[in-house]
């Protein structure tokens, strides 16, 4: 359980209990303070409060794990020193470093590693993933680029919704009755994957070429 | 500010001067007495020359406050806290209700069942950094857990050098971030949701 994790991190670093309860206090706070505008902390809060799971917690430290190497960076050597970024306006408690940004393709290279194996005969199955989390990434690029953290949550909720089971169509339309029984609005019903994409998806796999090959290098 | 009324000795004693003098007074934080033989209002002042200073007057240290240990610290914040006992919420140091039912889990491990600490707004790096340290360690953890190796950066040479020894004697693969990775997606791959979501049949 990731909360277990977190407190006893804290205890093997701080040691005391006073300093343990009250970091996670500030933790705990500052992150509700903080979660609907920056992409990594509204991430943290659903592993906190255990709307993601283990899972989805080693996919998404996956995906982490590739944007650092791909962006040859450190995000917490990063965050170290939130001062660097010359701008006047960038003082007080929202202080950050630089935006480490992800161009197109480097997004396209990290998905390929995560879904393209090119083994089997699994491999317009692969294809049909890639592009369709692509389709995904491409909503959220504004001139050229996207936030590698709002890539990596794109990839965590990407993941989440297509889980089997609970979150599902079947059982999120379950739930839209049970509103409905009891007079209120439905839920939104989780992103799965469109009609269009797929449309997509089937129409670069039927062109042979897929996605561009991508001859990484930074 | 609230200005004092002028008494009404200032009027009395020097009617042209009185206002002035009253307001020299007020301004060197004169502390005014009454004497109750006489009914007379007093205040005591001593006047200085330039660059003299009163014997035995120290420079006084700022300090807001009486200086507190962190303990009585802490037990002046519970103190606050305890303003607002509602399930579920408290008051934070800025004054601000914090609503932490969302975060039960996580409440629940912290050994006090009802809280009594403050929670303090962090900068926004300091959250971060702090969100980052915790992914770094649970990867390494996990990493560990699945590969039976570790994660570790390339730029720390002097694990990468033992590590190369150990793969020249052992012919082990390296551990490095691009190893753990590796073992990362071999462990995932077969159960990634969306696979299962193309692969299965259909209704």
């Amino acid at each position: 359980m990731f909360p277990i994790f977190v407190v006893d991190l804290f205890s093997k670093k701080y040691g005391l209990k006073s300093l343990v309860e009250s970091t996670t206090w500030d933790l705990l706070y500052s992150c509700d303070c903080l979660r609907g505008m920056y992409a990594d902390v509204e991430v943290f809060c659903r592993f906190l409060e255990m709307s993601y799971d283990a899972d989805e917690l080693l996919y998404y430290c996956y995906v982490r794990s590739l944007t650092q190497s791909v962006l040859n960076a450190n995000f917490k050597t990063h965050w170290a020193d939130a001062g660097r970024q010359n701008n006047p306006g960038n003082v007080g408690f929202d202080r950050r470093p630089p935006v480490l940004a992800l161009n197109r393709r480097e997004c396209n290279y990290i998905a390929q590693t995560i879904f393209i194996r090119n083994q089997g005969e699994e491999v317009e199955s692969e294809k049909q993933m890639f592009s369709d989390f692509m389709g995904s990434v491409d909503g959220a690029l504004a001139d050229g680029a996207v936030d590698s953290s709002e890539f990596m949550k794109i990839a965590v909720e990407r993941y989440f919704a297509t889980r089997p089971g609970e979150h599902t169509q079947d059982a999120v339309g379950e739930d839209a009755n049970e509103y409905a029984n009891e007079g209120g609005a439905a839920p939104p019903l989780a992103p799965s994957r469109s009609e269009e994409a797929a449309a997509a998806a089937a129409a670069a796999v039927e062109e042979g070429g897929g996605e561009e090959e991508v001859a990484f290098t930074r | 500010m609230l200005q004092p009324t002028l008494p009404p000795f200032a009027h009395t004693i020097v009617p042209p001067l009185g206002e002035t003098y009253f307001d020299l007074l007020i301004a060197s934080d004169a502390h005014f007495h009454r004497d109750y033989t006489s009914g007379a209002v007093l205040a005591d002042m001593r006047i200085l020359g330039p660059g003299v200073t009163m014997p035995g007057a120290s420079p006084k240290k700022k300090q807001d406050g009486p200086r507190l240990t962190p303990k009585e610290k802490l037990a002046l914040q519970s103190a606050n806290a305890a303003t607002l006992r509602l399930p579920g919420a408290l008051t934070c140091a800025a004054g601000d209700v914090f609503n932490y039912s969302r975060y039960n889990s996580t409440v629940k491990l912290l050994s006090q069942a009802a809280p009594t600490y403050a929670p303090k707004r962090r900068t926004l790096a300091w959250t971060v950094r702090l969100i980052q340290e915790i992914y770094d360690e649970r990867y390494k953890r996990d990493t560990s857990d699945i590969g039976g190796g570790e994660e570790f950066e390339e730029m720390d040479e002097e694990r990468v050098a033992a590590a190369r020894a150990k793969e020249e004697v052992s012919g082990e693969h390296l551990h490095s971030r691009e190893h753990a990775q590796t073992q990362t997606h071999t462990h995932m791959y077969p159960k990634h949701p969306l696979r299962l979501l193309l692969t299965r049949p259909l209704p």
